[in-house]
């Protein structure tokens, strides 16, 4: 393997695990100089041998940049506290319980500016979820239409899809438009029970495409990525059949929260990493202050519920 | 050897390689190859210790004027090594006495 195809195969390699362009931009630039180097000592060992398999080194670097971007990720842990600060404030001093629990955003929105993006492409993708979740938050609070408002969130993996690099991205983000288009014609003009299940047939571009990029810290895993579509699929199934069943669409879209609690157990076992109970608080909170709010009518009293997350951090420490 | 004791190993020896001079990967590479570590780890724990503050990094020239990057100790790498080698010397020094108790 000469120079380029050792450097192009270690760039690709990088890319599939999705580390970030500074990240590969340093790491090429390191091994350039590495193979001068060694080209420098006339030695007849190939690169592979002196430097180690550009695979495994991708492969080793994966933990080392997970780590980086943990550390990162301490500004993105103080936003839950931020956000109950600002909704007691809310709360208690203009009685704006409802909406103000939509502070509770900052926690998702906190998550997308830490991340740094250099391509306008992949910027425009970490934003299509707070999109279509104002999109959601914004038909469903002023109509109270929540159904079928929420196959904007389609538009999530719809955008994955187009700015993959599989062969038939164009062809599997169109037909995750149009499924849900069609189904929307059907759901308006030609309605029947259970006609949610056209839905069902995005599992072909799903599993086709480039769904969504799964990434562990900032590092991808594309074996994970392959189970988490069949969680959000598994998900999407029970939020459909209950829905259609008995018209609780709102607030049953709270069983998507389970979502990022599943990813976060998932990304602390590939680490082997004990789970501390508080990064899981923000999403039960959430969960029980909205059971709480529609069940019993307990808006009032359900935000204490939020205690929850200081109460526990305080505990674990 | 089990490989994350390896690694551990490898950390420190590349830690005490940079307390003695600063050098560039490769260097380090070829210093550290009697170990018979694996070169896949080499860059990526270097990599580590610099993002961890650990080690400081420069860029240079060679004598030839190509461009190089340089790692040394960082004063808090300095002191990580300290503790490094405490915690290197109690444990081989336990693990020696063990081995060498049938002598006695």
């Amino acid at each position: 393997m000469n120079k380029k195809e050792y450097l192009n195969e270690l760039e690709e390699h990088l890319k599939n695990y999705s580390f970030d362009d500074d990240a590969i931009d340093d790491i090429i630039e390191e091994y350039d100089m590495m193979i001068d180097e060694a080209n420098e000592e006339m030695t007849d060992e190939p690169l592979e041998d002196l430097l180690g398999s550009p695979k495994e080194i991708a492969k080793n670097l994966r933990t080392t940049e997970a780590f980086k971007h943990a550390k990162d990720n301490k500004i993105v842990a103080l936003s839950p506290f931020l956000s109950a600060i600002i909704f007691f404030v809310l709360g208690f001093g203009f009685d704006l319980w409802h909406p103000g629990w939509l502070v509770f955003l900052l926690i998702p929105i906190t998550g997308i500016f830490s991340v740094k993006h250099h391509k306008v492409k992949t910027y425009v993708i970490s934003m299509i979820p707070f999109i279509s979740l104002l999109i959601f938050l914004s038909i469903g609070l002023i109509t109270d239409v929540w159904h079928p408002t929420w196959t904007v969130f389609l538009l999530i993996p719809a955008s994955s899809i187009f700015a993959g690099d599989n062969e038939r991205s164009l062809l599997n983000g169109a037909l995750f438009i149009i499924i849900p288009v069609i189904y929307l014609l059907s759901y308006y003009f030609f309605p029947f029970q259970f006609n949610w299940m056209i839905l069902l047939l995005l599992i072909f571009p799903a599993y086709d495409g480039d769904v969504f990029t799964f990434t562990i810290n900032g590092v991808r895993n594309q074996r994970l990525e392959r189970i988490s579509v069949l969680v959000l699929f598994a998900l999407a199934v029970i939020y459909g059949v209950f829905g259609s069943l008995y018209g609780i669409w709102h607030p049953l879209w709270i069983i998507f929260l389970l979502f990022p609690v599943y990813v976060m157990i998932i990304s602390k076992r590939h680490f082997k990493e004990t789970i501390p109970l508080v990064a899981f608080m923000p999403f039960v909170s959430i969960i029980l202050f909205i059971l709480a709010g529609e069940l019993f009518n307990g808006y009032y009293w359900s935000w204490l519920f939020f205690l929850l997350i200081p109460v526990v951090a305080i505990l674990h420490d | 050897m089990n490989a994350q004791m390896k690694k551990g190993i490898v950390e420190l020896c590349v830690m005490k390689l940079l307390d003695r001079k600063k050098a560039s990967t490769f260097e380090i590479l070829k210093q550290i190859k009697d170990l018979d570590v694996n070169q896949n780890t080499v860059y990526p724990i270097l990599r580590r210790l610099n993002n961890d503050g650990y080690l400081n990094c420069e860029k240079g020239n060679n004598a030839i004027g190509a461009p190089r990057k340089y790692y040394s100790l960082s004063d808090e790498g300095k002191t990580r090594l300290t503790t490094l080698i405490e915690a290197w010397r109690s444990f081989t020094d336990s693990v020696n006495a063990i081995l060498e108790e049938d002598k006695r």
